[in-house]
């Protein structure tokens, strides 16, 4: 009999050939928000804890794989739904690279989540390993989307997401020697485990050296697939990292480690945020505010505590929140300019009001503004770090004005006029009740953080980081 | 037809030695070379040296199987490559060769400060590199020589990558880089599955290589 945890996987890739061969109808695309939907609640409705064997490995879902893939499923609904619902870019050129990209995104997506479920779902970082390295083989199509102009983000992204997958399995097979040693042993190989998983979380989570194929992805890339991956990737990655620690918590047992990881977190905000102020379009700054967010959430990780991982896991949710608030509103700034670079914004703020609202909004959650839905972990996040070094955390808040700064100037010329000012943009009823929806979640959540951290909470009463 | 411990058995007169000095050739000529038939024919011969190594050191089953990966990547390349130089007219749109190759030249992005004499001098430095880390930590289970390979071909493909935004380049430099990988981790690890896993990790990889060869070469980046 087949594991009903096995359905998250079986389902996603079963419908991929069907939402392929109708990619070129609407049929094809309400097929895979549908699924994707079905599979959101499938994951919330199947039980936890039991484990079982595939293949001679154990596989389970416990909470945190719960709450991983339902995350992943519901942010990937709504991105279908967004690109579903954005108007076609009124640029030629630019109208038929969205309309490759809906056709290949859809199928892609689907069978890029069977590969995170499977990955979640093992509990061998081996295993994991590889079938995150095959769902990064396949974004790599995603993130292409049949564009001829470049190809380095798409690169760029095979490479780094590649070159992690040999360190995983060296570090898993150093794990199973270690374990069925009984430890002591083989404790002359922890730091080189260690370093093998350190070095291939700073890969995949795009710590600084490491951060291009983030960046370049949302330069070069269209909104909604950016935005995915940027969801999708670090949600899977810091899944597998606090399953990770959980499971072998001797990992950091040594506290040069723990102050590394909060050093790695507090650098990529720093050099995100730093670097936030001088981009020159909404998506260049799209992805270094991903980057600070990234550094935020890493270095949160890294001070540990109890409520360390409730916290992490509303990062988690707020980060997917924002991002595709922020790629909506990138999706309809390209439907009547040909880009999104700030000198071609100008009188944005009257022709089509939503973009820049969905924009701001969406930035300033990033960003950790109060009275956005990003604010309350920020402010633990701050005061965490002020008891272990305050430094740091001015240097984390000054990061976020940079970034609150880039979105700022973003806003200035917005606002300014131009000789197109009285021409407003009509949108479709659809795309603005999505953007609508996003936009209030991020403001009720930023004045009621209880309704998203109390049931994070209840799911994690049992799992806890192991720092201190 | 001869089988497989009879091929085997007439291939030891290669001795572990002699694949070394064939992994510092085909390696190099990854690293050096940009005419894609070399790169690709070195890649594959490549995969059979890496094969003639694990024969000895692993089940020989296991090394075919890497062989046979190799195998179907190479080809996966090749047509890929292939497609794309077939629809390519020296003569495009009306510029000449020469005044393509003088836009080359003033191009910022070229390859002047990564031209044949510095990538040469980066492969001399990586044969030191991977000597010099080869005899000072040895990966449990290795022989020395094998032990040399593992670290030149990491060291050969992380140059290769960083020296070039090609995808083709880049993409032989990543499949470098897991066959110095491969040569270690198949003598260590012993489960099927990961294997298998591995390998089918390899042939997509290969797919999406292949994809972004051709969209490259499609662009106008290509052109220059």
């Amino acid at each position: 009999m087949i594991s009903p945890a096995l359905w998250l996987v079986i389902l996603p890739l079963g419908s991929v050939p069907l939402v392929y061969l109708l990619r070129r109808l609407q049929a094809g695309r309400i097929l895979a928000i549908l699924v994707v939907l079905i599979l959101a609640w499938l994951t919330l409705r199947l039980p936890t804890g039991q484990a079982f064997a595939f293949m001679g490995r154990p596989i389970g879902l416990d909470h945190l794989s719960q709450f991983t893939i339902t995350l992943l499923f519901v942010s990937t609904a709504v991105l279908f739904l967004a690109l579903f619902f954005s108007p076609p870019f009124m640029v030629r050129a630019v109208h038929s690279r969205i309309e490759e990209d809906r056709r290949i995104f859809y199928p892609m997506v689907l069978a890029i989540l069977a590969f995170f479920v499977a990955g979640s779902l093992s509990s061998h970082i081996g295993i994991t390993a590889i079938f995150i390295e095959a769902a990064a083989i396949l974004t790599v199509f995603v993130i292409q989307g049949e564009r001829p102009d470049s190809v380095r983000a798409a690169l760029r992204f095979l490479i780094l997401m590649s070159l992690a997958t040999p360190l995983f399995l060296l570090a898993a097979w150093q794990v199973d020697l270690y374990q069925l040693s009984g430890g002591p042993g083989m404790a002359r190989n922890l730091p080189q485990i260690t370093f093998f998983i350190g070095f291939g979380f700073a890969l995949w989570l795009a710590v600084i050296p490491f951060h291009s194929w983030l960046t370049t992805i949302t330069a070069e890339g269209s909104p909604v697939p950016a935005a995915f991956v940027l969801i999708a990737f670090p949600a899977v990655a810091f899944s597998t990292l606090i399953h990770l620690l959980i499971e072998l918590p001797w990992l950091v047992s040594s506290p040069q480690l723990v102050r590394a990881i909060v050093i790695a977190g507090v650098v990529t905000a720093g050099i995100g945020g730093g670097l936030a102020i001088a981009q020159r379009s909404f998506s260049d700054l799209m992805g270094y505010t991903a980057l600070y967010d990234l550094g935020c959430m890493l270095a949160l990780l890294g001070l540990g505590g109890r409520e360390a991982l409730p916290a992490v896991l509303a990062a988690l949710s707020v980060r997917a929140l924002a991002l595709t608030l922020i790629a909506v509103g990138i999706a309809l700034i390209r439907t009547h300019l040909v880009g999104d670079g700030l000198p071609l914004v100008r009188g944005l703020a009257w022709q089509n009001p939503l973009a820049l609202i969905s924009l701001m909004i969406g930035g300033l959650t990033l960003t950790g503004a109060p009275f956005t839905a990003g604010f309350a972990w920020r402010w633990q996040l701050v005061r965490s770090l002020a008891a272990f070094n305050a430094g740091w955390s001015v240097l984390l808040v000054l990061a976020g004005l940079g970034v609150a700064i880039g979105y700022l100037r973003g806003l200035r010329i917005a606002l300014q006029m131009d000789g197109r000012n009285g021409e407003s943009i009509r949108l479709p009823l659809s795309i603005s009740i999505l953007a609508g929806v996003l936009i209030l979640l991020c403001i009720v959540v930023g004045f009621a953080p209880s309704l998203l951290i109390e049931p994070i909470q209840r799911l994690t009463l049992t799992i806890a980081i192991p720092i201190r | 037809m001869p089988t497989l411990p009879q091929v085997l058995s007439q291939l030891q007169f290669i001795t572990q030695e002699t694949s070394l000095l064939g992994l510092f050739i085909t390696a190099s000529i990854i690293l050096l070379w940009r005419d894609w038939r070399s790169l690709i024919l070195a890649l594959l011969i490549q995969y059979i040296l890496i094969g003639i190594i694990l024969s000895r050191l692993v089940r020989p089953d296991i090394a075919t199987l890497k062989v046979m990966i190799g195998a179907f990547i190479c080809p996966i390349l090749f047509l890929s490559v292939r497609q794309v130089s077939a629809a390519e007219s020296p003569f495009r749109s009306g510029e000449s060769r020469i005044f393509r190759l003088f836009l080359a030249r003033l191009d910022p992005r070229g390859a002047a400060a990564t031209g044949f004499v510095f990538r040469l001098l980066a492969a001399c430095l990586m044969i030191l590199v991977a000597t010099t880390l080869s005899a000072s930590l040895l990966l449990p289970g290795l022989p020395p020589s094998v032990n040399t390979a593992v670290f030149w071909l990491i060291m050969a493909g992380l140059v290769t990558l960083s020296l070039t935004e090609e995808p083709l380049k880049a993409g032989l430099g990543l499949f470098t880089v897991f066959s110095g990988f491969e040569l270690f981790y198949a003598t260590v690890e012993n489960s099927l599955l990961v294997t298998g896993l591995w390998g089918a990790v390899n042939l997509l990889m290969a797919l999406a290589v292949g994809y972004l060869i051709v969209i490259h070469r499609a662009g106008p980046e290509a052109e220059l």
